[in-house]
C-alpha cells in the first residue's frame, strides 16, 4: 500500500509539488501520469525514501518514509529513470550484490536469483558484462534490482523509455505479473502504457494532481489521451489565469 | 546502529569492481615500478656511501664511524619516506572515483533506497580503499625481504615505519573519499583532495619564521611531522591519535556531504 499525505516540496523557490495526496491500494498497479517536468520523478524519489518531502507525510505499508525508513527501504523496490547498474560487473555479481543489499537471508538468495534471472529474461545473460548489454537488456537489469527481493511495493520510473516496441511488450508483460502480489506505481509519458498495463491513472501536472481515472470504468467515448489533453490545458490555462498573466505562443 | 555486515557488503563489491578494471593493477604496477627503482636506486647510494665510510674509518683508524651508517636511517626510511609522497600524490587518483562514479551510474539512488546507512556505505568503501592500500605495501615486502635476507636491519623501527605510512595512507584515503563525496565531477575531486593533501605537507613551511606558539602549532599540525615521527622509529600516541582524528574528521565530513547530496 502507497500512500501520500499533502506532500509537498520545494527547491529553493521552486515549488515541485503542491499539496500532492493519494493512495495506491495493496496489489494494484497504478499508472502515474504527467508531462516532463510535473513532478513525476520528485515524487517517486519522495515515496522510495531517497530525499524526504519539505512537509507532509509518505506511508509505505503503514511505515511512514521520514520516521521508519528502515522498514520501508526492505519494502520496496525502486527502478530510478537511468537504470542504477556497475557496468563492470555481471549481471549475476550485480543481482548477488543487490541480495545482500537488501539484507534478503541467506537461505532465499539462491532462489531469488533464479526467480529473477528467469522472470527478468536474463537467464542466458547472467554471465554478460553489463557494459556490454543493449539498453534493453540493461533495462531489464534494472527491473530485477526492484523486484529481486520481492518487495511489496514496486516504484518504477518510466520503465520503458528508450526501448524498442517489442522490448516494450515484454517490460509491459512482466509489470502485469506483478499485479495483485505487489504494489506498482509506475510513472510515464506515453499514455497507452497506463491503458495497456494500470488499473487507475493519476494525472499530475506542475506538482499537483489534476485528474483521477479508473480505467476499467472509462467511457467509450473519451480515451485517455483525451483527458489527458483536456484536464493539462484546464489545469494550465486556470493557473495562469489565476496568478499573472503569461502571452500563449 | 552500524552493521558490519552491511560495511563488507559495499566493500567487497568495491574491491571486487576494483580488480575486473585496470584501475587496481595500473595503480599497483605504477607503484611496483615506482617504488622498485627508488629501492634499487637507494640501495647502490647505500653502497657507496658504505664504502665511503669505510675507507675513512680505515684512514683515521676509528672503526666507530660504521655505527651511524645503518640499514634502517640509511636505506629502508628513504624508501618510506619516498612511499609517503608518492602516497600523498596518487591516493587522490585513487579515489576520485568513489562516490562520483555512483552518480554517474545511478547506483546512488540505489544505495540510498536501500536499507543500509550513509555511514555504513562511507565506511564500507573505506574499508575497500584501506584493504588495497594494504596489498599496495605488501609490494614492499620483497624489498623488506631482500634487506632482511642480505642484512640485519632492526625489525621495530621497520615496523614503526610501515604502521606510519599505513595510517599516513589511510588518511590520504579518507582525504580523497571526502573530496569525491562533494561533487561528480573526478578531477574536482582530485584537485580538491591534492590541495588538502598539500595543505598539510606545506603548512609546517611557515613554521620557521612564525612566533614561538604559531610555530608549534604550525609544526604539529602539518602531516610530515607525524610521519616522521614514525619513520624514525618512534610511535608516538600524540602522532597515531593525530592521524585517526584526521581519517574521523574527514570520514564524518565525507558522510555529511552523501547525505546532504541527496536532499537537495
Amino acid at each position: 500500500m502507497i500512500e501520500a499525505i499533502s506532500i509537498e516540496k520545494t527547491y529553493g523557490l521552486f515549488q515541485a509539488l503542491k499539496n500532492l495526496s493519494f493512495k495506491v491500494e495493496k496489489g494494484q498497479i497504478v499508472g502515474f501520469l504527467g508531462p516532463n517536468g510535473a513532478g513525476k520523478t520528485t515524487t517517486m524519489r519522495i515515496l522510495a525514501g531517497f530525499y524526504p518531502p519539505s512537509s507532509g507525510e509518505a506511508i509505505i505499508d503503514s511505515y511512514s518514509v521520514t520516521r521508519q525508513p528502515e522498514e520501508v527501504k526492505k519494502r520496496i523496490g525502486y527502478l530510478p529513470e537511468t537504470p542504477p547498474l556497475y557496468p563492470e560487473m555481471t549481471v549475476e555479481s550485480f543481482l548477488k550484490f543487490i541480495l545482500e543489499l537488501k539484507k534478503v537471508s541467506k537461505a532465499l538468495r539462491k532462489d531469488r536469483l533464479g526467480w529473477a534471472l528467469e522472470k527478468c529474461g536474463l537467464k542466458d545473460r547472467r554471465k554478460s558484462v553489463i557494459s556490454t548489454l543493449s539498453k534493453g537488456f540493461r533495462q531489464r537489469v534494472g527491473l530485477a534490482q526492484a523486484v529481486i527481493h520481492q518487495p511489496s511495493v514496486i516504484i518504477l520510473d518510466e520503465p520503458t523509455v528508450g526501448l524498442d516496441p517489442l522490448q516494450i511488450m515484454e517490460i509491459r508483460d512482466l509489470i502485469q505479473s506483478f499485479r495483485g502480489d505487489h504494489t506498482v506505481l509506475l510513472s510515464t509519458h506515453i499514455l497507452s502504457e497506463v491503458t495497456a498495463t494500470c488499473e487507475r491513472a493519476i494525472i499530475i501536472n506542475a506538482g499537483h494532481i489534476v485528474h483521477e481515472q479508473a480505467l476499467k470504468d472509462m467511457s467509450e467515448k473519451k480515451s485517455l489521451e483525451e483527458i489527458f489533453l483536456e484536464v493539462i490545458s484546464k489545469d494550465s490555462f486556470e493557473s495562469n489565469s489565476g496568478g499573472q498573466s503569461l502571452s500563449v505562443a | 546502529m552500524i552493521n558490519v555486515f552491511s560495511i563488507w557488503t559495499i566493500a567487497k563489491r568495491e574491491l571486487k569492481s576494483l580488480f575486473v578494471s585496470p584501475v587496481a593493477y595500473v595503480v599497483l604496477g605504477l607503484f611496483a615500478f615506482g617504488t622498485g627503482y627508488y629501492f634499487t636506486f637507494s640501495m647502490q647510494r647505500f653502497d657507496a656511501l658504505l664504502r665511503d665510510a669505510q675507507l675513512q674509518a680505515r684512514m683515521m683508524q676509528n672503526p666507530d664511524m660504521l655505527n651511524y651508517i645503518n640499514l634502517n636511517s640509511f636505506l629502508i626510511n628513504n624508501v618510506t619516506s619516498f612511499t609517503f609522497m608518492l602516497l600523498l600524490f596518487c591516493a587522490p587518483f585513487f579515489c576520485m572515483r568513489l562516490f562520483t562514479e555512483e552518480r554517474i551510474n545511478s547506483t546512488y539512488e540505489l544505495l540510498m533506497t536501500s536499507p543500509i546507512s550513509v555511514t555504513e556505505i562511507v565506511l564500507g568503501k573505506f574499508v575497500a580503499a584501506s584493504l588495497f592500500l594494504l596489498v599496495v605495501l605488501a609490494t614492499h615486502s620483497i624489498f623488506l625481504a631482500v634487506m632482511f635476507g642480505f642484512g640485519n636491519p632492526e625489525i621495530g623501527p621497520v615496523v614503526a615505519s610501515y604502521l606510519g605510512l599505513f595510517l599516513a595512507g589511510m588518511s590520504f584515503l579518507a582525504i580523497g573519499l571526502f573530496a569525491s563525496s562533494i561533487t561528480k565531477y573526478q578531477i574536482i575531486a582530485v584537485i580538491v583532495a591534492m590541495a588538502i593533501n598539500l595543505g598539510l605537507l606545506m603548512i609546517s613551511w611557515g613554521a620557521e619564521n612564525a612566533f614561538e606558539n604559531l610555530s608549534l602549532f604550525l609544526n604539529k599540525a602539518a602531516i610530515t611531522s607525524h610521519f616522521e615521527n614514525f619513520n624514525q622509529g618512534v610511535i608516538y600516541i600524540s602522532s597515531t591519535v593525530y592521524f585517526l582524528s584526521l581519517i574521523a574528521l574527514f570520514l564524518s565530513m565525507g558522510q555529511i556531504a552523501v547525505r546532504s547530496f541527496s536532499r537537495s
